[in-house]
């Protein structure tokens, strides 16, 4: 008796322990769920941070010992310094010497450069210079030079500063008005052309484009490397601020007037010009709208630098920073010190700057914040085109021009795309439902549903490569016999119905339903046989029937794949809608002097429309959010037009190329993940619409 | 007011038209299912068939032979051939173009099948085995120098993944002053070469001789050759049998050349694993959440937003669920992982790389709606009288649940499972993301401690198969491999879903008889 109770109780016990195990599994799929949205917006959220400025005072002192610029190596701060022969980086906070290179040759005086990676420098003794490269802990002689017999400017008394690329080097020596500008070839070792400016406020190079941007008192020139002037550039600035990007295709000028010009190079009829990109205004107001700067804007402005990989133009004012977008010319974030700035130097989203006797250093974060809702979504000039565009380019292209996240593009591939499918979907599925919901015999309705419904079963990616593979090859042999037999089946379709009919009429007698079938299909093989035959052989003579290279990849192959992989779907939705009005509707409509033709229309298909409307709404979801055959047929170009002819590239395809390459935490990163979050969005819509037109339906349905 | 008769005529013409074009619709979606189905299944076996040769004689109009070519393709598929690169067949082939081409089945040739993928068409002249050996033709002399070569290419295979990658790995110093270890080591690694060398000399020496249908040499080695037959040694048992032993390759073998040739057993293994791992995933989750839908959720807000919330999940795209998996299970569980156990490869990844296990986890999470939706319909299906009685009876839920409802309900649960493996096999978006690759050349599971390699990238049908289409884009006649794996995919696919819909009509007719 005991014993029992004790197992009575135990077995309670069980019961209320497995029940609630079974309600928190119930509650783990809710939680799932959260996780899923969460994870997504919370990795596509940075795009929507501001980037951030974290301040760091006292970065080490002002030593008069220190005749070179600050450089950033290994992500240490350090200063070069040059004695007895030897090259030593110290570490601005720590004092200490992190690297050591004993030159070959003792120079008396030196010049540095950090330039993509590499540290350059030169060495100066009397007439002969020697150029070095740095990388990592290993220092090589690149070249030795001779110095210009024509150089009068003496080194000590003027700015000298340098570039290279390309195995050119290019030198400057400034003094006051005067620069000497020199190119010299690192092959031959040996200077390739010079010249003296006088009267100039600076000259700077564009390397990569072999052309030099002159600044005389208030006009500006440009170059090119035999120093002929190619393009006078028309700019209403008086003492303007110059920065050339370091890709060379960029040159950001500042006037006085409060103004932020961008010039970049447009290919104009095979020559490259400088050309102004308008649209963009650079607004320098405070966050909080405190007066507009007075007029001396370009004297205040110590540095611009611009982030490539992250399209960011950085404006260091003398007492605060600025972060803009530099597509659409939005600001993103100010910085305001209290102390100001005497010189800035800028390396990999770090900003040192100099304000009275000590170093102080600004590090940007959040970077990624600078893909702006207006960057994914508006049209802009990118640098280097002249007319506005959406354009998606993800990569950028090692320092010359920084990535292009326009989703536009993207999502009009998608949305053709699931038009386009729809418009082969929409009759295939709603015909056929029509067919086996309403006017088949249940027993061809019990084979044929579930037959179809297999078609929704194939694998995307096999349909896929049909259509790749076998489909877009023939589409291009073979378009105008297809085009024709498009229009010509249905006409001796409808020839075929009269005749039926007509014998229908004449002897009274109804067909078996399976005999009808064979016969529509006999009919229309024949039919198709025919055309495709009759229009390739008439066509093959004439001229026009010539193969259209460009329709393999182009948006109809993937109306037609993805058309057939979708309407499976749709039909078996649409024919339970039609199958499920209820009988009592029809035999009304039937009783009341109706044909079967219009029950069908005045009553069936009007009380099943909502459902219907709905199917075709999930239909248009699948194929939106349909990735393999959308990425195998077409080319995967994204282009932002409407032409049934040009290739596409979707949404989701876009995700499955992209996502693999993309670091995490770098703006692709978040920018697929807000993608992704889009195709969720929408999918969500349209079935919540769905689902609501369902219920709509059985309310409706409960009344009758 | 009855209707006039030519009305009625009307509305025949009409009422006939839709049935027509109902009709005809609905033969389109049938006829596509089954174009696809024999399409693929044709292209797919013709890989397993044995090839038919011919020879193409081009023949001026005095009636003289000017030129053979052997070929297994026909004449129009040379000229198809010829046409994507620019030049018409005829030109090819003779130097006139106003001759006549004559093409005549061969069955005397020799078709030649390299490890690359190539074919080679053409009369066999003699085998060469080793350097010193005699012409031959002696069959089994020539099995002889094959298991030699073999052998041979196994060593060299072997000394070169191991001996000369390891020796490669640990030798490569950037430091100029080079210790004595290294030296040493750059002695053994110039040893290994040396031994590398002589082996690939001797592979020089075996080689078959094959004629040119104009009488010219072509040398083909060994080393390279996969597979040599002639037509006609086939009767019907013979052709049957030489099917079937290419169809074991292509399931046993792994691919080579980049999926030209070979055989796809890392894809289908890799398919099968990570569809059996996310089968013991979901199933239970999924049967436990329809569970509680069905049998103790109260009919209120919270339950219709988990109804909502499962709907959408299955509404979601898949590669959605894709980057799901890599920002979630890859980078952020597989990251903290690999931080918390494997710090001392840092900064290589184990599991913070695309792999197995996060492959199944997110196929789980997108078939756990098709288990959900599933098991609830069995659920749905068994009727209410029989847990009453159940419960009169003085059983608990739990014990209701177990013995009475589960039982009844299994064939749900099942084609639940069934179409969820389905489903899987057949996903690629999600699976690139998170843990298929192109090409794995080691299998998650070997004899290696721990013999699961749950880190590990694997394989996938799919995924080969699109990368396949990406290769032999519009090149019809060079894919046969692939369409013998569409067919694989697609039979396992339709043989799911069709043992699904068995499944689930049984569990009717458990239900009716009830």
């Amino acid at each position: 008796m005991k014993n029992q109770l004790n197992r009575h109780k135990e077995r309670i016990l069980r019961d209320s322990i497995f029940g609630w195990m079974i309600k928190i599994s119930g509650f783990l799929v809710l939680a799932t769920f959260t996780t899923l949205v969460v994870h997504i917006i919370y990795n596509a959220s940075p795009l929507f941070y501001a980037p951030k400025f974290q301040y760091s005072q006292d970065y080490g002192n002002i030593n008069a010992s220190q005749p070179h610029a600050p450089i950033l190596v290994e992500n240490e701060w350090v200063f070069p310094r040059y004695q007895s022969c030897q090259l030593s980086l110290t570490s601005l906070t720590k004092n200490l010497i992190l690297k050591n290179f004993d030159l070959d040759l003792c120079h008396d005086s030196i010049a540095l450069k950090s330039q993509s990676n590499s540290l350059y420098l030169i060495g100066f003794k009397n007439a002969a210079w020697t150029l070095y490269e740095i990388t990592g802990n290993s220092l090589s002689i690149i070249a030795e030079l001779e110095m210009p017999s024509t150089l009068e400017l003496e080194l000590t008394k003027s700015k000298f500063d340098f570039s290279i690329s390309n195995n050119i080097l290019f030198v400057s020596l400034k003094n006051q008005k005067d620069v000497f500008v020199a190119f010299y070839d690192l092959e031959g070792a040996s200077i390739k052309v010079s010249k003296h400016f006088s009267n100039v406020n600076s000259v700077h190079t564009l390397l990569n484009n072999s052309r030099l941007f002159v600044h005389t008192e208030n006009q500006y020139w440009l170059y090119d490397m035999q120093f002929n002037v190619v393009q006078k550039l028309d700019i209403q600035a008086d003492n303007a601020f110059v920065q050339v990007a370091p890709s060379s295709k960029e040159i950001t000028l500042v006037s006085d007037s409060s103004e932020l010009i961008k010039y970049s190079f447009v290919n104009q009829d095979g020559e490259f010009n400088l050309v102004q990109n308008f649209g963009h205004y650079y607004d320098f107001k405070y966050f909080d709208s405190k007066p507009v700067f007075e007029s001396n804007l370009s004297k205040r402005v110590k540095g611009i630098f611009s982030e490539q990989q992250s399209n960011a133009l950085i404006v260091v004012l003398d007492d605060s920073l600025f972060i803009f977008n530099s597509i659409s010319g939005e600001k993103l974030a100010q910085y305001r010190l209290s102390d100001n700035i005497e010189y800035a130097y800028y390396s990999d989203e770090q900003i040192l700057f100099t304000s009275s006797d000590q170093f102080n250093l600004v590090n940007i974060t959040q970077l990624q914040g600078v893909v702006t809702l207006s960057t994914m979504f508006n049209k802009h000039i990118y640098s280097g085109y002249d007319s506005s565009n959406y354009i998606w380019q993800s990569t950028a292209i090692s320092n010359v021009q920084g990535p292009k996240f326009s989703l536009t593009p993207l999502i009009i591939g998608s949305i053709k795309a699931a038009l386009l499918a729809l418009i082969v979907a929409i009759p295939t599925a709603f015909g056929g439902a029509i067919y086996t919901a309403y006017f088949a015999p249940r027993t061809i309705r019990n084979i044929i549903k579930p037959s179809i419904e297999m078609l929704e079963a194939v694998p995307s990616v096999v349909i896929g490569f049909v259509a790749a593979i076998w489909l877009a090859p023939i589409a291009e042999k073979y378009w105008l016999p297809l085009v024709f037999s498009i229009f010509a089946v249905p006409l001796i379709i409808m020839m075929f119905a009269f005749l039926h009919a007509f014998l229908h009429i004449k002897t009274m007698s109804s067909m078996a339903e399976k005999m009808r079938l064979l016969l529509v299909l006999v009919c229309v093989i024949f039919s198709i046989a025919i055309v495709f035959s009759l229009s390739s052989g008439v066509f093959s003579d004439t001229n026009d029937f010539e193969p259209v290279t460009g329709l393999s990849k182009s948006a109809i192959i993937v109306s037609i794949a993805l058309g057939l992989a979708i309407s499976p779907t749709i039909f078996s939705l649409i024919d339970d809608a039609i199958y499920q009005v209820p009988e009592g509707v029809k035999q009304a409509s039937f009783a009341l002097g109706a044909s079967a033709t219009q029950t069908l229309f005045k009553v069936v298909l009007v009380v099943a429309l909502p459902s219907i409307i709905s199917a075709i709404m999930l239909g248009f979801g699948r194929a939106f959010g349909e990735t393999m055959i959308v990425m195998m047929v077409t080319g995967n170009t994204p282009i932002a037009n409407w032409d049934v002819f040009s290739s596409l590239r979707s949404l989701t395809a876009n995700i499955t190329i992209e996502m693999p390459d993309a670091q995490p935490g770098s703006a692709l990163y978040h920018v697929l993940f807000f993608s992704a979050a889009i195709l969720f969005a929408f999918t969500f819509i349209i079935n919540t619409i769905a689902s609501l037109l369902k219920r709509k339906i059985r309310d409706e349905s409960g009344r009758v | 007011m009855f209707k006039t008769k030519h009305s009625v005529n009307q509305e025949r013409y009409i009422q006939s038209l839709i049935v027509l074009v109902s009709s005809f619709f609905v033969l389109v979606l049938l006829f596509a299912l089954l174009f696809l189905f024999l399409f693929v299944s044709i292209n797919g076996m013709s890989h397993f068939m044995p090839l038919k040769t011919y020879t193409i004689t081009s023949q001026s109009h005095s009636g003289q032979a000017q030129k053979h070519i052997a070929s297994h393709l026909k004449l129009e598929q040379l000229q198809k051939m010829y046409q994507s690169t620019g030049k018409g067949a005829k030109e090819k082939l003779t130097q006139n173009a106003a001759d006549n081409l004559i093409v005549v089945e061969n069955t005397n040739l020799h078709v030649v099948k390299m490890k690359n993928g190539d074919t080679f068409v053409g009369e066999l002249s003699h085998y060469q085995a080793g350097a010193n050996a005699a012409k031959t033709r002696d069959e089994q002399e020539v099995l002889e120098a094959r298991t030699a070569v073999d052998t041979l290419v196994s060593n060299k295979q072997n000394i070169l993944n191991t001996q000369i990658y390891s020796l490669h790995q640990r030798a490569r110093v950037d430091q100029l002053p080079k210790t004595q270890e290294q030296l040493q080591l750059e002695i053994e690694y110039a040893r290994w070469q040396a031994h590398l060398k002589s082996i690939s000399q001797q592979l020089d020496n075996y080689y078959l001789v094959m004629l040119n249908a104009d009488g010219s040499e072509k040398k083909i080695p060994l080393e390279h050759l996969d597979l040599i037959y002639q037509p006609i040694q086939f009767n019907f048992w013979k052709k049957s049998l030489f099917v079937l032993n290419r169809l074991l390759v292509f399931i046993s073998d792994t691919p080579t050349a980049g999926g030209q040739s070979g055989g796809i057993f890392p894809a289908i293994f890799g398919t099968f694993l990570m569809v059996v791992f996310m089968a013991i995933l979901v199933t239970p989750f999924g049967a436990i959440v329809a569970i509680y839908l069905h049998e103790y959720a109260p009919k209120n807000r919270l339950t219709s937003t988990i109804r909502i919330c499962i709907s959408n999940m299955a509404a979601v795209p898949s590669v959605v669920y894709g980057v799901f998996g890599l920002g979630f299970f890859v980078y952020g569980l597989g990251g903290s992982i690999d931080e918390l156990l494997f710090s001392d490869k840092a900064p290589a990844p184990t599991f913070g790389a695309p792999g197995l296990l996060w492959a199944s986890l997110t196929m789980g999470l997108l078939t756990l709606p098709v288990v959900i939706v599933s098991t609830e319909e069995g659920l749905q299906r068994v009727p209410h009288n029989l847990r009453n009685g159940a419960y009169s009876l003085g059983a608990t839920k739990l014990e209701t649940i177990t013995k009475i409802v589960l039982p009844i309900a299994s064939p749900g649960i099942l084609t639940g499972v069934i179409l969820a493996i389905a489903r899987a096999a057949g996903e690629v978006a999600p699976l690139m993301l998170v843990g298929a690759a192109k090409f794995a050349p080691n299998l998650p599971i070997d004899g290696q401690f721990p013999y699961i390699h749950f880190e590990r990238q694997f394989m996938h049908l799919g995924v080969f198969i699109y990368d396949g289409a990406l290769q032999n884009r519009g090149q019809y006649d060079n894919s046969s491999l692939m369409f013998a794996s569409c067919m694989f995919l697609l039979a396992i696919v339709l043989i799911l879903s069709v043992s699904a819909t068995i499944f689930r009509s049984k569990l009717r007719e458990r239900y009716q008889k009830i």
